[in-house]
């Protein structure tokens, strides 16, 4: 993961959202596209998670 | 509990592959949870008010007060995120303006013949180089359905037999390409947008018998990897767009172009001779140059069902593995980048499939190893 991204996870606890719940259990929100979209010409940016699967759920 | 709390709760819940998915009708969206934090959130829906909560979580966590509180409150915000959908907003019709000068292409599609009427060649770019290899250079009266594409205000609009679906800022033509595959599937397989569970963002390779599904971000090799097993005799369904009906949860075939990437251009010369005399194009986006290589055995590829997910990693001079992985490795790709069906039987529909499906790793750089995976271990 290139080092100016961080997890979802991470980026819900310093936001300190959730800093009660994150702290004792594991959960992950989850968006399908609203709208039909072929494939965005910038991926990234956001909260994706990127180059590793096994960050999403902090593994 | 107040009642709007119970408006938050999930519409349905399905414990897979040791997590639990709850699925939220309000807003569309999935929420994956361990053991502990679906207890928490049972504790929250079982409890009338915040005391009876921290009560509850005493005697099953031993959270001290202060903490259940947080909690109490984090779950109440939690939960409302959970809920809140988007709305869509309302569009005015644009009339389409049938007299102005159009750019004319004929495709055959399915055996089906489809005409696309352009504004001009900037709109016939975002679609033709897909389709092209399709081109009927003759002209035919026989047309199956009509699609016209024109540009009005800085905005392109798309018409399906004249019908005014949408219209689209330039910097969203991902979102107008993406409107267009919906509605050129819909007229090939003569079907409604809520009889499609999802489509993907994946590609998708078959032995006419099933499919496995391959995802995995942009540059991971996806589209690469489906030209090289389409060279070697297995059938390229769908690449990038995969879609799947709710009904039968079969992949259904989408009649694209496969896109390769600068990068991969001296790769698959090895696979295709021609590939050297197509097009180089600008994609004028993050992606660069691209050809598009025609899909082979195109017509006739039947429907067929897909209980196989492969997350794809090319990573250059790694051995090449395939390895089982659980649900919530590939969970965030395979929902964030894919549009679901809002529609409450095709979201069960799509838990149900997820129970029945096996997830995988694929990390490749070799090419006869990973075209005897596929062969001899995904597609027997």
């Amino acid at each position: 993961m290139p080092k100016n991204q961080i997890t979802r996870k991470e980026a819900l606890q310093k936001m300190g959202k959730y800093a009660a719940l994150t702290a004792v259990g594991t959960f992950l929100i989850l968006s399908p596209k609203k709208a039909h979209a072929s494939s965005p010409p910038d991926p990234g940016g956001g909260f994706r998670e990127s180059e590793d699967p096994d960050k999403i759920f902090g593994g | 509990m107040e009642d709007s709390i119970l408006d938050l709760a999930p519409h349905f819940i399905r414990e897979i592959d040791g997590v639990h998915v709850l699925w939220f009708k309000n807003s569309n969206r999935y929420l994956v949870l361990d053991n502990k934090t679906l207890n928490l959130l049972k504790a929250y829906y079982k409890s009338s008010n915040k005391r009876e909560f921290i009560s509850e979580v005493d005697n099953s966590f031993k959270y001290e007060v202060q903490h259940a509180s947080q909690i109490f409150d984090d779950l109440s915000l939690f939960l409302t995120e959970c809920n809140k959908g988007s709305i869509k907003p309302e569009v005015s019709p644009i009339k389409l303006n049938k007299e102005k000068k159009w750019l004319h292409t004929s495709y055959k599609l399915h055996d089906k013949l489809i005409s696309v009427y352009y504004s001009g060649n900037r709109a016939k770019g975002y679609f033709h180089p897909n389709f092209s290899y399709s081109e009927l250079h003759y002209p035919t009266k026989e047309t199956y359905h009509t699609f016209y594409i024109d540009n009005i205000s800085n905005e392109f609009q798309l018409y399906s037999n004249e019908e005014f679906i949408g219209s689209y800022k330039e910097n969203n033509s991902h979102l107008l390409q993406g409107q267009f595959a919906m509605e050129l599937l819909n007229v090939l397989y003569d079907k409604h947008e809520d009889d499609w569970l999802g489509t993907f963002h994946a590609t998708s390779i078959s032995n006419n018998k099933q499919a496995v599904m391959l995802i995995g971000e942009s540059g991971k090799g996806k589209s690469t990897l489906g030209a090289l097993l389409m060279s070697n005799g297995l059938n390229l369904v769908c690449d990038d767009f995969t879609p799947m009906l709710a009904e039968n949860q079969h992949i259904y075939s989408y009649p694209s172009a496969v896109s390769i990437k600068e990068g991969a251009f001296k790769f698959i010369k090895n696979y295709f001779p021609d590939f050297e005399n197509i097009e180089t194009l600008d994609s004028q986006t993050s992606k660069g140059q691209i050809k598009y290589l025609a899909p082979l055995n195109n017509l006739h590829q039947p429907d067929v069902p897909c209980n196989k997910i492969v997350w794809v990693n090319y990573k250059k001079n790694k051995k090449t593995s395939l390895e089982k992985v659980p649900l919530q490795l590939i969970l965030d790709t395979l929902i964030s980048d894919s549009w679901l069906s809002p529609k409450p039987e095709n979201a069960e529909r799509f838990l149900n499939w997820l129970n029945k499906t096996t997830f995988y790793r694929l990390t490749y750089s070799n090419n006869n190893e990973v075209i005897d995976i596929f062969k001899n271990e995904l597609l027997v």
